[in-house]
């Protein structure tokens, strides 16, 4: 039986009637020296009871619909409760009251399946706010044994509707009162209806939507769905209901339901996402995480939602980097990094934590895993924690925190370039698989054009694989993930054998563990492995050959406490030791035809080593008051042969909140990289008296929350850069963009470059109701001196001004419409100056002039992508159009000249190339 | 054996096959290949369409990163001279220093000897001035030797125009059969006179001893042909074809042949444009 029992403030109280005559209760409560009335009713309540009178009614003997309570009845049965505080709350009007409440609607209860089948029963006690219409206005549970009876006492209460209660003056009146839910499991309603709600499209379950159900009479039945998305009605008189669903930002569905005694109808809703919504939301798309909880003072993260519709990135969430302030825009669409003005071999990738030698396909098209499997994107340019480390550069940490899906759900996509599938599915109640392969295609579309008659082009060719389990455990995660990435571009000769003219390709299999383990009390543990062979190839005329392989294992163990609202003392240790086994081969062949002596064709050079990197490194994190303050120190050795090369790198860096939504950061510290196998000269002519490169890092910021929509991130750097290994340039290398020109120095390795690079970055990021995006723009000089002595020059890589602006906004009908523009400087490059014509190869060799001396011309794009989602009930479509380079600017990506370089005849960026695109996501 | 080799473009002539600046398109050494210290001719051509007063020099370095071993050798190893003319050419002897003899095997050679050929319209070029005036004394010991023997650190501080630089790796060894020059000659009589605008043929035929990379390369001052080079072999018969230029009183034809041993020869005619 479930009875209800009402304290109420009041002098008098009215009962409600059970929704269900037939199944009510005859039960009363009593009140332990507060006689109370009674409406126990197994789908239904209920009677207020007068604080008072201390009166308990039998439900079912007075609790008829529009019935006012009998409050002088006995109890007749059942348990009691005191209520010391009922006489105590507020009651609205204060004051007599001229009438009683009077409960005349309330629906059956929804019995929470787990205690009814256990035959569990309980109370609750609620405190209701009843607005002056009678109709509830605040639900709370004051007193209970249970939070599930808790929460379905809640729901079935804001149904209640009462007869206005009538104030001393004369008017209709708000008043509050306390009443009591008894659950008895032996009298539970039959459930009528249920279902669940989901979003139309991606399927995702729906918390906390609103149900409301509307009988043949007019009652009208609220509910709430759970954190699954399911709801129940419970004894619904016969008839045909009307389920009304709604949800924030969801366009609201009804269903009509005919409600037959002894029958459960389903109703399974999917409300299609209302994608332009009216007024502020705070809870609209945030692109760039700048001012949110972290220990990194500069750490852009990036999810992948966030970027999926920006124009220019293929929904590649990785690709969204290189727009973002402190990185200079790529050359040629390669993709590759040059963080705060350093070259992309000084930067490191990471995928969760572990090293993996490339992020980008060839020709920066796409990322080499799927956007999909990444949970967040860390773009780190400088000044961050000890627990990175070997690059003088800046970062990027590639995070797949693992989860359980709530069901399987995937997506497959095609557009100009690549095919790409991607499916998610959950086996059990700990684990989750998923897989993910994308294989481009860009060689069949580009084929045809590049072809010239004498060459065939095997334009760039790439494929990767992804095969992810995921269990989850007690307090943590392990999680295996495979992956494989191929790229290949090759030019082949007419006829049947095609020669190779050149070829290159890069290759990498990884299998990465990782295992977390939250171990209480803020603490921390991690532990991860990282390992496979990896592979760079170049091919020339079937005569040459050059490649580096490596087999590296990175691991990683790391333990650490948080810091927590009661705790101001973090700290944190780890070791993330590498071994690598690498192996080099560059063998290119000397033209055949005789040639002198500035040629850059070097002698064969061969070598294996197997390089072993041990580290240690621990953090503390100290904070007083707004102040936060992270002291950390790193070591790194690299053992080769009989090279030692160690570095300790002190760094310290602080988070200052000074109110007002304002963060003030600092850093400063020491970033080590050691020289490579081939500078150390393992079996080649190297210089194994080589010492780790040093970057001094310096860096001061604020953060600025300045509306609801808008963030402002401003952060100089300066990074002083001492004992960069120079010489050797007339070495074969393989270079992620055009190869340096000019003269080069010859003469042996050494730590003897100097170099310094500083600026400024700004990032405002937009997240408004309808639109998203953020302005980026970096400001910066990078220059080097190359040997003591020596001028100082531009860096090859020195953009002084960096400017981009991304903005995407929903439209009406499920359009967006998204642009970006894009502005930087030229690269600098060294000038062709004259030229000598050599008699025997019976072509002219460009004679230099002054290192980087020159600049090319400003780059500017501007970029459009046009989306519209067509969304059914189980899946979503999107179609898309992206442009790039829309007004077609003929910007210069690398000089060129004429055969006798008498002319210049730069090589231009591609014409507006429309890409069209589909995405089925299910 | 006969090769033809038909060069059939899409209409449009090489553009690196025209020549309409001043240039040193080729040099021959006679004999290629020379034993140290032994004089060898050495013959440049060059086109000069605006037909300026120009000033050359030609030098030879054995430059094995200590300076020229010639700068040791004498002075018959550079020479600066004036010429006029559309297209000049120009014969100098010059010899290899001796003191290559260490470094050779009776069964190796060597090709570190560059022989350098600068061209310049009157007044453009200091050094050949410098040199110039140090007639009568040894050239190579005075202040610019140095600057002989590693030319690419100052031919970047001289016009791109009216200046044309060139080098030559000539092959010294200690052999009593030495290398020589291959052979071009007309395969018919060609005629005199090209017609303006017009394709036309000419036919050669080559010899000599070839290496697997022998190649002959076709320039012309006006118009064009319709590829720069060609691979030959010894005793092919070679068609060349090209399109003379819309205007012009004459246009001159320049075939260098190359036997990828080290060996050159040039054969050069003017025709009258009618």
């Amino acid at each position: 039986m479930i009875i209800f029992v009402a304290l109420l403030n009041l002098a008098s109280v009215a009962a409600g009637p059970p929704l269900n005559d037939g199944r009510r209760s005859n039960e009363a409560e009593q009140e332990a020296g507060v006689p109370s009335t009674a409406a126990g009713a197994t789908n239904g309540p209920t009677s207020p009871v007068p604080q008072d009178d201390g009166a308990a009614n039998d439900a079912g003997s007075n609790s008829e619909p529009g019935s006012a309570p009998d409050l002088e009845s006995p109890s007749t049965g059942g348990p009691s409760e005191a209520d010391d505080d009922g006489a105590d709350n507020s009651a609205i009007p204060r004051g007599e009251s001229t009438s009683a409440p009077r409960l005349v609607f309330a629906p059956a209860l929804n019995y929470p399946p787990e205690p009814l089948a256990n035959g569990v029963s309980g109370t609750v006690l609620l405190q209701i706010d009843v607005a002056a219409d009678g109709t509830v206005s605040a639900v709370r549970a004051v007193d209970y044994d249970r939070d599930d009876f808790a929460a379905e006492a809640v729901a079935n209460a804001r149904s209640f509707r009462f007869e206005p209660v009538i104030g001393p003056d004369g008017l209709p009146a708000a008043f509050q009162l306390q009443y009591r839910t008894v659950f008895e499991a032996t009298q539970a309603a039959q459930v009528s209806v249920e279902g669940r709600v989901r979003e139309a499209g991606p399927r995702r379950v729906l918390a906390n939507a609103d149900i409301v159900a509307v009988g043949p009479d007019d009652q009208r039945v609220l509910a709430a769905t759970d954190a699954e998305g399911r709801f129940r009605f419970s004894g619904l008189p016969e008839g045909t209901w009307t389920i009304g669903v709604s949800a924030a930002g969801h366009v609201p569905e009804a269903f009509s339901v005919a409600v037959k005694l002894g029958t459960v109808r389903r109703v399974d809703a999917f409300l299609v996402r209302d994608e332009v919504r009216t007024g502020q939301s705070a809870d609209e798309e945030l692109i760039v995480t700048a001012l949110a909880p972290r220990s990194e003072i500069t750490e852009r993260t990036l999810t992948a939602e966030d970027v999926r519709y920006l124009p220019g990135t293929g929904g590649d969430v990785v690709k969204v980097i290189q727009n973002l302030p402190g990185i200079a825009r790529p050359p040629l669409g390669t993709g590759n990094l040059r963080i705060r003005g350093t070259a992309p071999e000084d930067s490191l990738y990471f995928l969760d934590g572990g090293r993996i030698p490339i992020v980008f396909h060839f020709s920066g098209l796409t990322t080499v895993l799927s956007s999909d499997l990444l949970s967040e994107v860390a773009f780190l340019p400088g000044s961050y924690s000890v627990r990175y480390g070997r690059a003088l550069g800046g970062l990027v940490d590639l995070r797949t925190t693992p989860s359980l899906p709530e069901r399987s759900n995937g997506n497959a996509s095609v557009d100009v370039f690549q095919a790409a599938v991607f499916a998610e599915q959950r086996v059990g109640e700990r684990d989750s698989l998923t897989v993910s392969t994308r294989r481009s295609y860009a060689d069949a579309v580009l084929n045809p054009i590049l072809n010239n008659g004498t060459l065939t082009v095997q334009a760039p060719r790439y494929y990767d694989g992804q095969l992810r389990w995921s269990r989850k455990l007690d307090n943590g995660w392990n999680d295996v993930l495979v992956l494989a990435s191929d790229d290949r571009f090759r030019f082949l000769g007419q006829g049947e054998d095609e020669t190779v003219i050149a070829g290159f390709a890069t290759q990498f299999q990884k299998l990465r563990w990782l295992h977390t383990r939250d171990m209480g009390n803020g603490r921390t543990f991690e532990a991860s492995l990282v390992t496979g062979p990896e592979r760079q190839f170049f091919e020339n005329d079937n005569t040459s050959e050059a490649f580096e392989r490596e087999f590296r294992v990175s691991t990683r163990v790391q333990i650490g406490q948080e810091l927590g609202l009661d705790r101001s003392l973090g700290w944190m240790v780890g070791t993330d030791p590498n071994f690598n086994r690498s192996s080099f081969l560059y063998d290119i062949a000397r033209p055949p035809e005789r040639t002198v002596s500035n040629n850059r064709v070097a002698p064969t050079e061969s070598g294996d080593a197997n390089i072993w990197q041990p580290s240690l490194y621990g953090e503390l994190a100290l904070r007083r008051g707004d102040w936060t303050l992270y002291p950390g120190v790193r070591t790194d050795l690299q053992l080769l042969d009989s090279t030692r090369v160690w570095s300790i790198d002190p760094r310290l860096r602080s988070l200052w909140s000074i109110g007002d939504g304002t963060v003030i950061t600092t850093g400063a510290g020491v970033h080590s990289q050691a020289p490579t196998a081939r500078q150390l000269g393992v079996e080649s002519d190297g210089n194994p008296d080589l010492q780790a490169e040093k970057a001094y890092q310096f860096s001061l910021g604020v953060e600025q929350f300045i509306a609801s929509w808008f963030t402002l991130d401003l952060t100089g750097f300066y990074h002083l850069l001492d004992d960069l290994v120079v010489g050797r340039e007339d070495r074969f290398a393989f270079y992620s963009g055009p190869p340096p020109t000019g003269p080069f120095d010859t003469d042996p390795y050494a730590n003897e470059g100097t170099g310094r690079t500083f600026g400024i970055e700004l990032l405002g990021t937009i997240s408004a109701t309808n639109t998203s995006g953020f302005i980026a723009a970096t400001v910066s000089r990078s220059d080097r001196v190359n040997r003591p002595g020596d001028e100082r020059t531009l860096f090859a890589y020195d953009q002084p001004l960096v400017v981009n602006a991304l903005v995407s906004r929903k439209l009406p009908k499920r359009w967006r419409l998204g642009a970006r523009v894009r502005y930087g400087s030229g690269n600098p490059y060294t000038p062709v100056t004259n030229r000598v014509y050599n008699h025997d190869r019976r072509e002219f060799i460009p004679v230099y002039g002054e290192r980087d001396s020159a600049r090319l011309p400003p780059f500017f794009s501007l970029d459009v992508r046009i989306d519209k989602d067509y969304v059914f009930k189980r899946w979503t479509l999107t179609t898309y159009l992206d442009i790039q380079n829309a007004t077609y600017a003929k910007n210069v990506e690398t000089q060129g000249y004429s055969y006798d370089y008498t002319d210049e005849e730069p090589i231009l960026s591609n014409p507006p190339l429309p890409a069209f695109g589909l995405r089925g996501e299910w | 054996m006969l090769m033809i080799a038909l060069l059939l473009g899409c209409g449009e002539t090489s553009p690196d096959t025209l020549v309409d600046e001043l240039r040193v398109i080729a040099s021959v050494a006679s004999p290629p290949e020379v034993r140290p210290g032994e004089a060898f001719e050495y013959q440049s051509y060059a086109a000069n369409p605006e037909e300026e007063d120009l000033e050359t020099l030609t030098w030879v370095c054995t430059n094995l990163g200590e300076g020229c071993l010639e700068a040791q050798g004498g002075g018959t190893s550079l020479h600066a001279s004036t010429e006029t003319g559309d297209a000049p050419d120009w014969q100098r002897s010059l010899s290899v220093a001796p003191a290559v003899q260490v470094l050779l095997s009776a069964e190796e050679s060597l090709t570190a000897t560059q022989v350098w050929t600068l061209v310049c319209e009157a007044g453009t070029c200091p050094i050949i001035a410098a040199v110039g005036a140090a007639t009568g004394e040894d050239p190579w010991a005075t202040d610019w030797a140095n600057e002989l023997a590693d030319p690419l650190t100052w031919i970047a501080d001289l016009p791109i125009t009216g200046v044309s630089v060139a080098y030559q790796l000539l092959t010294t060894s200690l052999s009593d059969t030495p290398h020589d020059n291959p052979t071009i000659e007309p395969a018919d009589d060609h005629p005199n006179e090209l017609t303006r605008g017009e394709s036309f043929e000419l036919d050669f035929t080559v010899d000599g001893r070839f290496g697997d990379q022998a190649q002959l390369y076709a320039y012309i001052s006006g118009g064009g042909f319709m590829n720069l080079n060609t691979f030959v072999a010894a005793g092919d018969r070679v068609t060349v074809e090209g399109t003379s230029p819309e205007s012009g009183d004459s246009v001159r034809v320049w075939m260098v042949l190359s036997d990828g041993n080290g060996g050159t020869q040039v054969w050069t005619s003017a025709f009258s444009l009618v």
